[in-house]
Formats: C-alpha cells, structure tokens, sequence
C-alpha cells in the first residue's frame, strides 16, 4: 500500500504529461476507496453510495479527463515549472513529513494519518508546480481522494451524506474545470496558468 | 430548499416572453417569502440568515428580469442562455438555502460547497478570458479551502466522537451544545484551524481572498451582489457556527483570536488596496472585504456587544452591498464601462445617481445607514475587550476605506460629463432594475433606523442568538 501510494503521489508530483498524471490519480482513489471500504457499513443505502462514488471516481472522472485530451492534444503537456530532480525531491520532502506527522503526538489517534497527510501534501504540490490548467483539476480530484481517505480513518461510520458530497465534489471539480477549459480554448489555443494574468491588483 | 431552482426551471420552460418573464418574477416573490414556511422549525441564527438569503435572492432575481436584454456576452460560452443563467440563480439560491438551515457542520458544508457549482458558471457568464479567469481563480481556491474546512470538520467529528458522542451526532451542533464533552483540545483546535481557513477562504478573509475581488469585479452585476451581499455572508455565518462550538469545547480563545487579528488585517489591506483601484466593481470587492473583516473582528471581540455589533454588521452589509453592485450595473448600462476615470457626473443621472450615493453613503458608515451602528458597537467592544492591537489595525483600515470611499465619491458623482465620456446609447433602467434597487436601499435604511425602536424585532431574535453564542 505504501509502494503504491508513494508511486501514486510521485506520479502526480513528477511526471510531465496528463495521461501520467491521471494514472496517479487512479492508483491514489483506488488505494483511498479500498482503505475506506471496511467503513462502509452493511446497509444497503452505503454499499450502493459506495458503489457510485467507486463508478464516479475510477469510471466517469478519467474516462471524461481522457476524451478531454484526445480533443485536444495540448492538454496532455502539463508545463511543469521546476526541472524533474526539484519535483522529485519535492515529494521526498512530502513522504517525510508525511511520516513526522505518523508520529506526531498530537495525530496519534489518527489512522493513517501518514497516508492521509502524504496524500493531501502531493495533491496541493500538485496545484503548484504545474503550469497546465488540467493539472488544477487532477490537484482537486487528489484533495479528494485525500478526503476519501481522511473520512474514515477519522470517523468511522460518518454520515454517507458527505461521502456522496465528496465525490459530487469531484465531479464538479472536473464537469466545471472541463467546461471552462473548453470556453479558454475558444480565446487562447494553451492552457497555461500564465494565460490568467490578465486579472491583478 | 429546492423551491427557487424548480420554480426557475419551470419558469424557463414557458414559450412566450411575457409569462416567462411574469412567472420568473412571481418565483421570485414566492421565493422572499419561503422563510414563512421555516419559523419555528429552525432556530433564531438560521431564521435570520434565511430571510436574508430569500429575500436578496428575490431582488437579484427581479434585477436580473429587467437587466438581461443588455449585453451580458450572451452565447460567448455554452452556458451564456438566459434560461441557463435563471436556472442556475435558483441552484445558487437553493444551495445557500441548505447551508443556512442545516443543523450540522456537514450538510452545512455541502450547501456552501454546493454554490460553487452555480457560482462558476455565472461568474463566468460573459464568456470573455477576464471572466473565465476569475471563474477559475474562484474555483479552485474555493475547492481547496472547502477541501480543508471538510478535513477540519472530520477532526471535529473525530474529537467528539473519542469523547463519546455517536457518530452520527458529532457534526451537529446544537447536539454538541447540549451534551459538552471534554475533548482532546489539540486536535480540536486543529480542527478549528482548518474550519476557519475553509469558511475563511469563502468569505474572503485576507490572506485566502484572491479569488474575491476577481470574481465579483467579472461577475453580472446581479450575481456580484449575491455574491458580496450573501455567498460572503452565509460563509461568515459557517464561521459563527464554528465558533459556537469552538466556544462549548474549550476553544473558543484561539478561535476568537483567529478572528481578531485576521479581521483587523482583512480591514487593513482591504482598506489600503481600496486607495488604489480604478474599476468601480473592483473597489466595491475590496470593500467587501473590509466588511468581513469588522464582522470577523466583530466576533473576536466576542459577546455580548462584539457579537451583537457582527451580527447586525452582516445583515445590514447583505443589504447595503447589493445596492451598490445594483446601482454599478445600471450605471455600467449607461456609460458601458465601470472605469472610475470614466464615470463623472453621476448624480446628474438621476435614480442611478441617488442610488449610487445612498449606496456609498451607507458603506462609508455614515447614519442613517445601520453599518454605522454596527461598526460603533463592535469598536466599543474592542474597548471593552482591551484588545488595542486589533482594535487599532481596524480602525487605521477603516479610515483608510473611508478616505477611499470619499475620493471615489467626490470624483464619480460630483462633476460633469467631460468630451471623453461619451455615453452610450440611451438604454433606460427597466422598472424591475429600480423597484430592486431601491427596495434593498430602503430595507438597508429600515434596518439603520430601527435600532433606536425598544424592542425592534431583529434585537429581539439577536439576543435569543446571543443566548446561543455566549
């Protein structure tokens, strides 16, 4: 699990394309709903919730994200800012904090919480180093899966409401991010962050 | 909850002009009148807080039937459509509606979480890459603060479940109010931390405010008002809730602390930022976020006068605000810009003129707008706290949005139309744009006379709410 994680958050963190990237994202909710599915209580209501966050998460989210970049191909360049080494210790640096907060008296009580700050850490490293809008959405779909794996291991049981508004969340994130994305193409043929200058002061 | 989006999209499903354009303002109409059907089911905070968002959500949605024939870069997307536009007004409405009559931390969540959906795309309405930009902006940082305030309330939930309470219980707070447990206070307050950087981040507290002054100053002028009159708003109420609870499990110091000092330095930079602004819209965001500042700062100075002086801030800025952005969209009507170096001679423009006036009158503080009750009675609270630090920082930023204000005024409203300032074609305001117009200019005035009323209505309710926070 650990492997996968690390592998998982070093995926997003380091590599340069999307299609990398989105396999990171994969590996990172797969992992998240298999660590949260013994909270998942026997009643039929939270194994069908499940069920659809698992569809929406792992099905819809990539196979839209996919589409999205075959349409059009200079999404996939994700115009990372800092050289491949910088981004590789980047998240070096995230896994050991990850592991000083494990230990951490104060988080002691939480399970996981390794996982879940390594996690957290590599979605919003996420948002930073790459210049490419599509990465902002992978970045929100990681801070999801983040979630996915906080919700349990903190409460156990909690509302299914939230796991259901969780996973909305993402696939806000993605039907918003795409669709703005799409009317940015209209005006401007990249998808750089550099593009949202206009706007300061 | 769900009555002002159905009620939108059936509207929006008549064929011919008139009754579409007849039932969307009888919607709205039964929208201001929906909180009727929650008194005595929800508590006095949810009560208040839900008049204001029916109401404003009725006036915006008036404004909006009267203005949408103007240029709003219809088409220049694919959710640039009127009906699309109405339709997602009322998610937007429906969305604060959940947030402000939840009962617990995660419905809560999910309401204000759930604005972001609609509030995207109308940000963005116009289409044009300033737009889009700010709908992104917007976005993502809303995203990763809800992100964060969710975390937090799983903490909440995971310290007062370790406590004793079930798990189905741990995330309401009347619940937590009722039966105080003894939690473990780092992670509570860590919890608290993150809260308030989540609700924070929606009511654009400085430093997570980057996305505020964007997406109102891009925003139709109608969509700005509910987003600076009640998205801002029903966030700050996130955070009286928060502190609420903060304040039964033994955190309410560090909270309020929070508070205090991220309040006085929203009304600082707010302040500072305000000098330097050309574009009306713009100046009026960064006036929002003064005004979040004295609420917060309101709050930290804590009850009974700090809390009260917050409280009665908020609803009196939820009505003065939209009147400003109301006032900026008709007079973007006239002279098609919003550039301060291009708007002079106002007050020659009759209604949009007074309306401009009263509005920047009233967020100046000045009587007999109610904000100039609220900001007297929460630096009288300052006082009586001691905290100078906070109270100082404050009031240095609230002179400086005064002077800002003045300057704005004086050069905008006073003079004559110069050989630059070349109108537009003639476009007259629509009567719907002025009956909304000045109804929240009216009720805003109503709200400033009424504290010197003995037993007024809203005192009432607000110290039942006291009652609650104390």
């Amino acid at each position: 699990m650990l492997i996968i994680l690390l592998l998982a958050g070093a995926l997003l963190v380091v590599s340069a394309s999307t299609r990398l990237m989105l396999l990171g994202y994969m590996m990172l909710a797969s992992t998240a709903c298999m660590m949260s599915f013994p909270a998942v209580t026997g009643s039929a209501v939270s194994i069908g919730l499940f069920v659809i966050i698992l569809l929406v998460k792992l099905g819809a989210v990539p196979a839209g994200i996919l589409s999205f970049v075959r349409k059009h191909p200079q999404a996939d360049d994700l115009r990372s800012s800092g050289s491949v080494p910088a981004r590789l210790l980047l998240t070096i640096a995230f896994a050991i904090l990850a592991r000083m907060v494990s230990h951490a008296p104060l988080f002691a009580s939480i399970e996981n919480s390794g996982f879940i700050t390594f996690t957290l850490l590599c979605s919003l490293g996420t948002l930073l180093v790459h210049r490419n809008l599509l990465s902002h959405v992978l970045g929100l779909l990681a801070l999801g899966a983040a979630i996915t794996l906080a919700g349990p291991a903190l409460v156990p049981g909690f509302p299914a409401t939230i796991e259901l508004g969780v996973s909305f969340d993402a696939l806000v994130a993605v039907f918003i991010g795409l669709a703005l994305m799409r009317a940015f193409l209209k005006n401007t043929s990249v998808l750089d962050v550099e593009n949202l200058r206009e706007l300061h002061g | 909850m769900a009555a002002p989006l159905v009620s939108a999209f059936l509207a929006g499903l008549l064929r011919h002009p008139g009754p579409r354009r007849a039932a969307r303002a009888s919607a709205a109409i039964f929208t201001a009148l929906l909180p009727f059907a929650v008194v005595g089911e929800v508590d006095a905070l949810s009560l208040i807080f839900c008049v204001l968002v029916c109401v404003l959500s009725a006036a915006a949605t008036i404004f909006s039937i009267g203005s949408f024939p103007v240029d709003w870069g219809v088409g220049k997307a694919a959710w640039s459509r009127k009906p699309v536009y109405f339709v997602l007004l009322g998610a937007f409405t429906s969305a604060m509606l959940v947030a402000v009559l939840a009962d617990n931390f995660a419905t809560l969540w999910l309401g204000i979480s759930a604005t972001t959906v609609a509030t995207a795309f109308l940000v963005g309405f116009n289409g044009e890459s300033a737009a889009l930009e700010a709908a992104w902006k917007y976005l993502v940082l809303c995203s990763v603060g809800l992100a964060l305030a969710l975390l937090g309330i799983f903490c909440l939930a995971h310290a007062v479940s370790a406590a004793g309470l079930r798990s189905g219980d741990t995330t309401t707070w009347s619940l937590i109010a009722r039966r105080p447990v003894v939690v473990d206070l780092g992670i509570t307050r860590f919890a608290f931390a993150l809260m308030f950087i989540g609700f924070g981040t929606k009511a654009g507290l400085v430093p997570m405010h980057a996305w505020l002054p964007d997406a109102h100053s891009k925003a139709p002028a109608p969509i700005s008002a509910l987003l600076s009159g009640l998205l801002t708003t029903c966030a700050s109420y996130g955070v009286i809730r928060t502190l609420g609870v903060a304040s039964v499990l033994g955190a309410g110091d560090l909270f309020r602390a929070f508070l205090m000092w991220f309040g006085a330095i929203s009304i600082f930079i707010a302040g500072l930022l305000m000098l330097s602004q050309r574009d009306l819209k713009r100046f009026l965001a960064y006036s929002t976020i003064e005004h979040m500042g004295i609420v917060a700062l309101g709050l930290g100075f804590g009850a009974p006068w700090g809390t009260l002086g917050a409280l009665f801030h908020l609803i009196a800025h939820a009505f003065v605000k939209p009147g400003a952005f109301f006032a900026t969209g008709l007079l973007q009507r006239e002279y098609g810009t919003t550039q301060l170096g291009a708007l002079h001679g106002v007050l020659r423009k009759g209604a949009t003129g007074h309306f401009m006036l009263s509005s920047l009158t009233g967020l100046a503080g000045m009587p007999p707008f109610p904000l100039f009750f609220s900001e007297l009675v929460i630096m009288y609270a300052g006082v009586r706290a001691h905290a100078w630090g906070p109270l100082i920082a404050g009031m240095i930023g609230l002179l400086l949005a005064f002077v800002a204000i003045t300057r704005v005024a004086l050069d905008m409203l006073a003079g004559t139309l110069r050989a630059g300032d070349a109108l537009r074609e003639k476009k007259p305001a629509d009567r719907m744009e002025i009956t909304a117009t000045a109804f929240v200019l009216a009720c805003a005035c109503a709200i400033g006379v009424t504290p010197w009323i003995p037993f007024g209505a809203h005192w009432f309710a607000l110290g039942r709410i006291l009652e609650y926070l104390r």
